[in-house]
């Protein structure tokens, strides 16, 4: 079935009435309906904003201070649904511009068993790698994404070059945590978000 | 099982539903079964998130002291269990941190607290505490606050986040909260199927479209550990560049009733006078201290490349850049030391 993305007018409930015809159209536009609800407005989505040091004179952040260097470590939560299978992240960011630096950061997918940070690995994941996945200079905030590829349950055991993190059918409604490792690259904000499948066998 | 669903969700053939075909109780259980779950789990997902580095964030008030604030969506006036949960870390012992949800309408308020366990940034364990709401409250947007009490030393939040719990399957006799529960057992075999069955699946989605989706949710520190530097209490200039989510939001919206967007401005120092903010397409004039709240249509452009990519039509919802935000902004031109109006939280709700 595809899932509509939009929300359509409703047939009308007259339609419905006792002694009325009830063509095929108004029982598919109700399963449409719900289709668009279940698998596409319900989607999950968490938008993370990371607060920096500002100066306390200033009380807001007026531009980009030092660069974060050290390995910074975040263990994002996010709650999944029952249909969500593909996280796509969407990260503002600026990197070292330094070309004999290592600039990278590095997201993972674990399960929160017993609210634990370590919980057991569900991907692996993923790599920025500055130079080709990170471009710009020391000052210059650039956007990381995934992209929107729907692919199959992932094998790497090292991270993979950028991709939608994958939840195992047995972890989809449970709370996720997505590890970054950031390596002399600073994130602003970090976005999740469940990936819509545009056609789902009923 | 009366008004009971499944997990995941199966969703009705549509080869099954068109004209001509005979109506089946499949279809017909299939569909109560997606309104049940549209009711009991749609929704549920995160209103709240933010982040800090290490060390920015760091309390040591030793009285119960608000330090953020956020307004989030209630899915229905039966979600009544909030799950909060905090990365944070303690210097001492007995060192409390918690969450508040206020309705502001009827006033009332509902918290819960825990001990801090982890000793260091990300040592073992996230705090999770539920806040559950004892009485019958019909608002389905309330604030969120988070509240820290030290007994000695201090505490260092790292990330918060949260959601509704969802209501498992069955769900209660209705009707709820302007939804009527589907009972399978009626939607069965040699069961008569009443004309009230198409009428409440309208109503129903009617009211599951309107629920709200957090787009976007920020929140200043309100009390911190001073310094030289020190946590955001407000919005600077450099957040012209961030303070926004790439996000869906559904066709038809406009077309049809109460399928807004609601945004929420928390102002600092307001007193009279004009103080504008562009936001969401749209320069909203704020009107009093504190929280102010806007329904608006959406009228911004489509994003073409990420509606492409997301399959969805997909917007940039936040802070606008402009000349005007700019100035009302904190900056250097614009210090908090000269007590100027600043923003200290921005809530965007679509549906």
């Amino acid at each position: 079935m595809l899932i509509p993305t939009g929300f359509k007018k409703l047939p009308s409930e007259q339609g419905c009435y006792n002694n009325q015809v009830l063509f095929g159209g108004t029982v598919s536009q109700m399963a449409s309906a719900l289709a668009q609800l279940t698998h596409c407005k319900f989607l999950g989505q968490a938008h993370y904003y990371l607060g920096q040091t500002v100066f306390q004179a200033i009380g807001g952040k007026q531009g980009s201070s030092q660069l974060y260097k050290n390995v910074t470590q975040f263990n994002l939560l996010f709650q999944s649904t029952p249909v969500s299978s593909h996280l796509a992240l969407i990260i503002q960011c600026r990197s070292w511009g330094d070309p004999n630096q290592s600039c990278f950061f590095d997201v993972e997918l674990r399960n929160t068993a017993s609210n634990s940070y370590s919980g057991t690995v569900l991907d692996n994941g993923i790599r920025f790698q500055q130079g080709s996945d990170l471009t710009g200079g020391d000052f210059e905030t650039i956007t990381a994404f995934t992209g929107t590829e729907l692919i199959d349950a992932p094998t790497n055991t090292t991270p993979d070059f950028p991709r939608p993190l994958f939840i195992p059918s047995a972890n989809r409604g449970q709370l996720l945590n997505l590890r970054f490792d950031f390596n002399y690259v600073e994130a602003f904000t970090i976005h999740i978000y469940d990936l819509l499948i545009p056609e789902v066998t009923p | 099982m009366s008004n009971s669903y499944t997990i995941p969700p199966v969703l009705v053939d549509p080869s099954r539903v068109t004209a001509g075909q005979t109506l089946r109780t499949t279809e017909i259980a299939k569909l109560g079964e997606l309104q049940n779950y549209s009711y009991g789990r749609g929704g549920c997902v995160d209103v709240v998130a933010q982040g800090w580095y290490n060390s920015v964030f760091r309390v040591s008030d030793t009285s119960k002291t608000d330090i953020c604030e956020w307004y989030i969506p209630r899915p229905s006036d039966d979600h009544n269990s909030f799950e909060f949960r905090i990365a944070c870390h303690r210097t001492a012992s007995g060192n409390k941190i918690g969450g508040r949800i206020t309705f502001p309408l009827s006033g009332n308020s509902y918290e819960a607290e825990v001990v801090i366990t982890d000793t260091n940034r990300y040592g073992s364990v996230f705090e999770e505490l539920t806040i559950g709401i004892t009485a019958d409250e019909s608002e389905l947007f309330c604030k969120l606050t988070l509240f820290v009490e030290c007994a000695s030393g201090y505490v260092e939040i790292a990330n918060v986040n949260g959601s509704w719990v969802t209501i498992g399957s069955p769900l209660d006799a209705g009707p709820l909260d302007s939804f009527t529960p589907q009972g399978i057992n009626r939607l069965g075999a040699d069961r008569p199927l009443p004309a009230r069955f198409g009428v409440n699946t309208l109503e129903n989605i009617t009211t599951l479209r309107k629920r709200g989706r957090t787009l976007l949710n920020w929140s200043g520190a309100f009390s911190f550990i001073s310094g030289n530097v020190v946590p955001a209490k407000g919005l600077g200039t450099f957040d012209l560049d961030l303070m926004y989510s790439i996000v869906s939001l559904f066709g038809g919206m406009n077309q049809i009733d109460d399928l807004d967007v609601d945004v929420f401005i928390n102002v600092e120092n307001y007193v009279s006078g004009t103080f504008e903010v562009d936001i969401f397409g749209y320069r909203l004039a704020i009107a009093q201290n504190g929280w102010n709240s806007y329904g608006l249509s959406l009228r911004l452009s489509e994003l073409e490349n990420y509606s492409r990519d997301f399959r969805q039509s997909m917007y940039q919802v936040g802070l606008m850049p402009t000349a005007r935000n700019q100035e009302i902004l904190l900056g250097d031109n614009n210090r908090i030391t000269s007590s100027p109006v600043y923003i200290k939280g921005l809530s965007i709700i679509g549906v």
